[in-house]
């Protein structure tokens, strides 16, 4: 499953960040690594961005880049 | 020998404030060597030898952003004596992985952990000494916000940069230890030693810039892909992988977190981010915000600015600010209203007079505004002359006409001044043609005509009688017997260059080139700040984080970024502090665009044009100013997507990966610094290209050729100004669009001063007929040079869209300049575009809009065909491919 699979409130693995462009090395920047635990808090009101909390702190991620997450649930 | 000492950080982590701690007022802002990331330096309070480079705001060093490349080249430099790293100790396990690519360095690293307030009084607990022995670099708790432990952290932070105790990189895995040495034992000879874990490290990770850096390239490609195969995993992945492992490894040891329950800032969040409350909470935000700065204090401030401070003078009268009601400048403007009244009316029945052949050199001595200060109206020789005046005036059947454009209303009345009872009926002969006309072309309520008597008597509209008025009002006499007058700067200039005795042509360089130019500019000063301050508060407060997570999706599909919407919305009252708040706009590429499209939005300086065309052109109906923000909002949604598909654009894929930082209560010296420092850049400008270019303007517009003598022209004789002879040779540029002529051509530059202009340009060139109001002139004029009459509302609409969207200001251009680095490529872009967007969509206006009017099929309706179909093309036509993609996808393909 992606991150954009997980429900709201649910707390998730990754596992592998699959090619999202040149975003891919900012996620990983921001500490979306392998084995972090990332927890899905909301969507923007429009439908997207979506807003995670990931290393102790808020973090929002485009649905296009969040679906190539992949993720387990905790 | 001074230190130097460098100080990066996470964004959010308190950074500025500590920089400003450390600086007090020994800063200098600039911009890096060729890119427009703020450059800050400062010295250290109290002790020269210590300085400051504050490197931008960043999350890593990996060479994705200007911000990023600026701090790793300054940091591998080598000119940093030790780096202090600003750690949010609140967000300490995502702050630390900056930390361990700054051990890299070869640099000595202090880390200050700041905000350990909040850390405390959520209930956590951070240990700085085991912190420190872990990492073997000092850690020092701070709080930059009380300026608690920064003078512990200079000093340790210049003793570590003396004993140049270089840090230990981060120890990772074994395995990825292997490799790394394999690497580093393939990098050059001469390599600094301190420096070789770094470039390891980079080389690794298939790093582009860390070659150019090093200045030589590195095969290390089989000891990646061995890598690569070994961890199932790119390079650049397993080093991130394995920067946070480390950073896990210990955390637990340094930091207890105690996670139940909301912050306050989730909760915040919880009502602000909502799905359903969102919007409504940013729309009352912005509505705020646009109410205070541009509506509300903001416009007083800049009629203060402009009308006062850069005008005649104003009262200091503290009442004024909340309420006009009671004040000097109301009972000021009582008594003087009804008098200037009448001195238009007086000045312009003379000058229709003076047309007539009629000897008005007398009679101005002692009326209208060129009249003796100390002329006695009860002399015998007033007498006199207004009789014989009188006399003749009423014999020759002299009748003054002029329209007075009302900028707030949009509305234009016409008055008519006469004298006797020939010239009364005249005048309403003109008065009652007028509306007839008007009422016959179906555009009823156009020009209100007021009907002035010379005699002093106005006709009253409600009852219908003539009642009196004109010369007999007292004049208003000296503003100081109001209340506390103080007079505005070119008053006092002009006094003082009056009284020292200063040549005509010195006087009108001074007085109407520079101190009207520049204060023209200067007089958005008090609005800039007011906006300034507010955008502070909302940058600081962390709220500009969530609006780009509320609007993000509306605005990337044009190329844009959600914080546009900001610099769209204050582009609307003035374009200069609306270029300047798009500098909140994180991604290069978003801010270029926003810079490039978002002075298509009328500002408040465009709307007398929109007015005069509304109302003199099109009767006032209602359509002409909704149309024109709707065409500055095609115009940025339009331009967006085009230029979205450009090359120049197409390389930096528009990331959105954004934090959400906690809410706090910014500081009220850094919210006023922070306006300040924007505003300061602001009045610099002005006081360089800004001058520069009004004094040309100024220049061009005064100075002409007349009866073959190089002179003063002035107003009178515009026809014979410079202007008007470069107005005349590139006027045929805009026969395409409906208006050549020399006239409509110059106001296109005097508009490049101030839009203002534009309007008063017309006034004065089109004004030269008394017995016709320049508005008519106008429409004659557009008449002739659109070829029908027929043509003219078509015209007229070209030459308001041409003016909307060309080229803003100086003042706008001036912020574009800066906000693009300098006369760069693109500052010149973005004019280039801006001329030829308006230059484009007013030939389709004119060309296609005058199809249906009776336009022949002309050259010209080639090209708007021609446009159009670019247009649609650029609209419609698919993305190319970025080269970043295909670069990313060949190292993807290389790891596969």
């Amino acid at each position: 499953m992606n991150l954009t699979d997980v429900e709201l409130g649910k707390t998730c693995r990754v596992v592998k960040l699959h090619d999202t462009g040149a975003t891919r090395r900012r996620i990983m920047d921001m500490g979306i690594t392998k084995d972090a635990d990332i927890r899905v808090d909301k969507y923007a009101p429009l439908g997207d961005p979506m807003e995670l909390t990931v290393r102790g702190y808020h973090l929002s991620l485009r649905k296009e880049d969040a679906c190539k997450i992949e993720v387990v649930p905790e | 020998m001074p230190t130097t000492i460098a100080l990066a950080g996470n964004p959010n982590s308190g950074k500025t404030t500590l920089f400003n701690q450390l600086t007090g007022n020994h800063q200098y802002v600039g911009n890096w060597p060729g890119v427009t990331v703020e450059r800050k330096t400062g010295t250290l309070k109290g002790d020269k030898e210590v300085r400051f480079v504050d490197l931008p705001g960043i999350y890593s060093l990996s060479p994705y952003s200007n911000e990023e490349v600026v701090s790793r080249n300054y940091l591998a430099s080598g000119e940093a004596d030790a780096i202090i790293d600003i750690i949010d100790a609140s967000n300490l396990e995502r702050n630390l992985y900056m930390a361990t690519q700054l051990l890299e360095f070869g640099v000595p690293l202090v880390l200050a952990l700041n905000q350990m307030d909040i850390v405390k009084k959520r209930g956590y607990t951070i240990k700085a000494k085991e912190l420190e022995k872990i990492l073997k670099v000092p850690c020092i708790e701070i709080s930059a916000l009380k300026g608690e432990g920064v003078e512990d952290l200079v000093h340790v932070a210049v003793k570590a940069a003396h004993d140049n105790a270089i840090p230990e990189p981060a120890k990772f895995s074994p395995e990825l230890e292997a490799f790394l040495s394999r690497v580093e034992e393939k990098l050059p000879e001469g390599t600094p030693e301190s420096l070789k874990r770094y470039y390891a490290v980079k080389f690794f990770e298939r790093d582009e810039k860390a070659a150019e850096e090093l200045g030589k390239n590195v095969d290390v490609d089989d000891i990646i892909l061995e890598a690569e195969s070994k961890f199932d995993d790119r390079s650049d992945a397993i080093i991130t992988n394995e920067r946070f492992k480390y950073i896990t490894s210990f955390i637990n040891k340094v930091q207890k977190r105690n996670l139940s329950g909301l912050t306050m800032s989730e909760k915040i969040d919880r009502v602000v981010t909502n799905r359903i409350l969102a919007l409504p909470i940013f729309v009352a935000i912005i509505t705020l915000v646009y109410y205070i700065s541009i509506s509300t204090v903001g416009t007083y401030a800049t009629d203060w600015a402009n009308d006062g401070v850069f005008g005649d003078g104003w009262f200091l009268d503290p009442v004024a600010i909340v309420s006009t009601e009671g004040t000097a400048q109301a009972a000021y403007d009582e008594a003087s209203e009804p008098y200037d009244e009448a001195t238009t009316a007086i000045d312009e029945y003379l000058a229709a007079a003076d047309e007539a052949g009629i000897d008005t050199s007398t009679i101005a001595t002692f009326i209208g505004s060129e009249a003796d200060e100390d002329a006695d109206l009860e002399s015998p020789e007033y007498q006199q002359a207004l009789a014989t005046f009188e006399s003749q005036a009423e014999a020759a059947g002299v009748i003054a006409s002029y329209p007075v454009v009302d900028e707030e209303e949009t509305a234009e009345t016409d008055y008519f001044v006469y004298l006797g009872a020939a010239g009364e009926a005249q005048a309403q002969a003109l008065a009652d043609e007028k509306t007839a006309e008007i009422d016959a072309e179906g555009r009823s309520g156009a020009a209100e005509a007021t009907i002035y008597s010379f005699d002093g008597e106005a006709l009253d509209e409600e009852t219908g009688e003539m009642v009196p008025q004109g010369v007999q009002v007292p004049a208003p006499g000296d503003p100081s017997e109001y209340g506390i007058w103080i007079p505005g700067i070119p008053v006092l200039i002009g006094g003082g260059l009056e009284a020292i005795g200063t040549v005509e042509w010195l006087y009108n360089l001074v007085m109407d080139g520079i101190v009207a130019g520049v204060g023209a500019v200067l007089g958005f000063v008090p609005q800039i700040m007011i906006l300034f301050f507010l955008l502070a508060i909302l940058e600081g407060c962390g709220y500009m984080a969530r609006v780009t997570f509320i609007l993000d999706r509306l605005f990337r599909k044009f190329g844009l970024s959600g914080k546009t919407f900001i610099p769209m919305l204050i582009g609307t009252g003035c374009g200069v502090p609306g270029v300047m708040a798009s500098r909140t706009i994180e991604s290069e590429s978003s801010r270029h665009l926003t810079v490039m499209t978002t002075t298509f939005m009328p500002c408040s300086a465009k709307l007398p044009i929109i007015a005069l065309i509304a109302t003199a052109v099109f009767g006032g109906v209602w359509w002409v100013a909704p149309c024109a923000y709707f065409m500055g909002i095609a115009s940025i949604i339009i331009s967006g997507i085009i230029l979205k598909k450009t090359k120049p654009f197409l390389g930096e894929v528009t990331p959105y990966v954004m934090e959400l930082p906690e809410y706090r209560l910014p500081r009220f010296v850094d919210l006023l610094r922070s306006m300040w420092e924007r505003a300061w850049a602001f009045i610099k400008k002005a006081g360089t290209i800004i001058l520069a270019a009004t004094i040309l303007v100024w220049f061009l517009s005064g100075y002409g050729v007349y009866e073959g003598q190089f002179m003063w022209v002035g107003d009178e004789l515009m026809d014979y100004s410079l202007l008007a002879y470069f107005g005349n040779a590139f006027a045929w540029v805009f026969a395409p669009l409906g208006w050549a002529n020399w006239q409509m051509a110059s106001t296109v530059i005097t508009g490049l001063i101030a839009k203002e202009n534009v309007i008063g340009t017309m006034a004065v060139v089109f004004g030269a007929d008394p017995t016709v109001a320049w508005s008519h002139a106008y429409m004659q004029a557009l008449a002739a040079s659109a070829g029908s009459t027929a043509l003219v509302p078509v015209a007229a609409f070209s030459f308001m869209a041409f003016n909307l969207l060309c080229a803003p200001c100086f003042a706008a251009m001036g912020a574009i300049k800066r906000e693009m680095g300098g006369f760069n490529k693109w500052f010149w872009a973005a004019i280039g575009w801006e001329c030829g967007w308006a230059y484009c969509i007013a030939l389709m206006i004119f060309q296609f809009g005058g199809l249906a009017y009776g336009l022949s099929f002309n050259p010209g309706t080639i090209a708007a065909i021609a446009v159009a179909a670019a247009i649609l093309y650029g609209l419609f036509r698919p993305y190319p491919k970025a080269k970043d993609d295909t670069a990313d996808t060949k190292t993807a393909a290389n790891a596969a």
